[in-house]
């Protein structure tokens, strides 16, 4: 019998999980905008964010952040691991206007059954706690790599090295 | 399709120790025996950059009537098993608080 991926599960879970606690709340009223912007602290995770004042403009806060990040590969940055490249990156993200075309969830993993679900008990009730607890707040903490997967780097569009 | 996101991913690099794995090790030893091998090759020199992880700050418009630019950060590029490199995550993200704050401020 195929063993499902780490990865596998664990999106089949979170999907799990995300639909059960939303109807919870009654989102059936949720645009696919809104259902993105829920899912998007998730990928990564996100683990900061900050809005600018209604007066600054993309570019140039893009043009600020790339020359803000060149001073990362400079000696003595005070780093405990030093940061060796620098990437541009430019990517869009994909409507999630269902689950299967989610940035979540490549779409080779998007016809995981519930039966596969469960071949990891252990790790799937360790998951829905850590999803149903409270919400997204634990999974910032956590290093949820194996969800963003290959798969969903790849989407991120083409990536160009830029600085050094 | 909706709002395309930029932004500049760092990606980390852990200094080399110079330690040497026993695969590594045996890597060098095949590959001299060949004749083909790298003399420098061997664990200690390599560049793990993109595999070590790395924080990703993307800049993009919140989905909302006023369309707030943002600056958003998040973990890219850790391989299985790569622990997290929360003491540098800290030390950037700290950083970037108050440059960025710091920069609104002066632009305000």
């Amino acid at each position: 019998m195929h063993t499902p991926s780490v990865p596998r599960v664990c999106a089949c879970l979170l999907r799990a999980c995300l639909m059960w606690h939303f109807s919870q709340i009654g989102a059936e009223s949720l645009t696919d905008e809104a259902w993105d912007e829920l899912f998007l602290p998730l990928d990564g995770p996100e683990v900061w964010r900050s809005v600018l004042p209604p007066s600054f403009e993309a570019n140039q806060a893009h043009l600020w952040v790339r020359k803000w990040a060149t001073m990362w590969t400079e000696k003595g940055s005070g780093l405990t691991t030093p940061v060796r490249e620098i990437f541009d990156t430019v990517y869009s993200f994909c409507l999630a206007s269902d689950f299967s075309r989610s940035h979540l969830i490549p779409p080779d993993e998007a016809s995981c059954s519930p039966s596969t679900i469960y071949s990891d008990r252990k790790m799937a009730l360790s998951f829905f706690f850590s999803c149903s607890i409270a919400h997204f707040e634990p999974l910032l903490r956590l290093p949820l790599t194996d969800i963003e997967s290959s798969g969903a780097r790849a989407r991120h569009g083409h990536r160009s090295r830029a600085v050094l | 399709m909706r709002d395309t996101a930029t932004g500049v991913a760092l990606f980390f690099d852990p200094k080399p120790t110079g330690y040497v794995s026993a695969r590594e090790e045996k890597d060098a030893k095949d590959s001299a025996s060949d004749g083909s091998g790298n003399k420098s090759s061997g664990g200690g020199g390599k560049s793990k950059a993109g595999r070590e992880g790395g924080l990703e700050v993307a800049v993009d418009q919140a989905p909302t009537p006023a369309n707030e630019v943002r600056v958003r950060v998040k973990r890219t590029g850790y391989a299985d098993g790569v622990s997290v490199k929360e003491k540098s995550e800290e030390v950037i993200l700290r950083r970037l608080k108050d440059d960025l704050s710091r920069w609104a401020k002066i632009r305000a």
